[in-house]
């Protein structure tokens, strides 16, 4: 008789798919997730992950496009013998040996008495 | 019907009330219960991937436009959650276990079986034969076979075309075929000497 015959393996499978569905979580979910809410909130770290991780699609190409600045300078600066800063400030190159020379005292200014006017 | 509209409690949640948080929580634990569970198993880790999926849907409570429906925002959070709680599985299977281990062999079908502990057995073969699914087809064997989504709907979720839905549902569907026909033979020859 057809109803006794076994189903086609494939629904059968389906059949033992669909009963596998789990509808809930263990008891006291949206009470867990409420706490892990409140904590997380209470927590600066956690507030301060979440922003970043919120913003990450926002900051990820600006921080790329710094890294590539900051190389690019670098390189630069490699080549030129001096970086970018030290060219907009004005600062004088200095070599190791300068750095490490002995400092020179001006010679001491003899102070005028005013006696010998 | 719900009482409140979804619209009319993510209005308020958004406004910082935890009560209509609380309620779309208890409205869309099944949801997101149904995915989870049936990507991971049940269990602590399950539990913890449910409860990050709602902690993410709440920050992006904002930037929630509504155009997909709400279950299928929620269902693409806890998929894309459960994906990486599977890759952070199987690192840690990888570092941690010996490589030639092999799986653990599921017990020989139970010549005496009945009520609760063959529902038990049937369980347990099912989850190991979706567990041994590769990462592409279990997706689709959950959202689609399990949780009962439409192609489309899996198809958007998962962010592949319909057509590699379907023929990512066939592939897995042989493969669990494969995986569960000794048993479910097994099963039809009891129920035969039973009816005769």
């Amino acid at each position: 008789m057809d109803e006794h015959r076994p189903a086609e393996p494939e629904s059968r499978v389906a059949a033992i798919l669909r009963a596998e569905r789990a509808s809930t979580f263990e008891p006291g979910f949206a009470w867990r997730v409420m706490h892990r809410l409140r904590a997380q909130a209470a927590d600066p770290r956690a507030a301060l992950a979440a922003a970043v991780q919120r913003h990450f699609v926002r900051l990820a190409p600006l921080a790329a496009l710094a890294i590539v600045v900051l190389a690019a300078l670098n390189l630069h600066a490699a080549e030129q013998g001096q970086t970018v800063l030290e060219a907009v400030l004005g600062l004088p190159k200095v070599t190791v040996e300068q750095a490490y020379a002995p400092f020179q005292l001006a010679p001491a200014r003899t102070r005028r008495t005013g006696d010998g006017g | 019907m719900h009482a409140t509209a979804d619209d009319e409690l993510l209005q308020r949640a958004r406004a910082g009330d935890e009560r209509a948080f609380r309620e779309l929580v208890d409205r869309y634990e099944s949801t997101v219960a149904g995915v989870v569970v049936g990507m991971l198993g049940p269990g602590d880790d399950a539990d913890d991937v449910g409860q990050e999926t709602f902690i993410r849907f709440y920050r992006a409570l904002g930037s929630f436009r509504g155009e997909a429906s709400l279950k299928t925002y929620l269902r693409k959070i806890a998929m894309n959650l459960s994906l990486n709680a599977l890759k952070r599985r199987r690192r840690f299977a990888f570092r941690f276990l010996s490589r030639d281990r092999s799986p653990e062999p599921l017990p020989e079908p139970s010549v005496v079986i009945d009520g609760e502990v063959e529902r038990r057995e049937s369980r347990l073969r099912v989850r190991a034969a979706i567990e041994r699914l590769g990462p592409k087809h279990r997706p689709v064997v959950v959202l689609r076979m399990i949780d009962g989504c439409s192609t489309r709907e899996t198809a958007e979720i998962l962010g592949v075309p319909e057509g590699t839905v379907l023929s990512r549902l066939s592939r897995a569907m042989k493969e669990l075929e494969a995986d569960l026909r000794p048993w479910m033979e097994m099963d039809g020859g009891t129920d035969t000497q039973e009816m005769a």
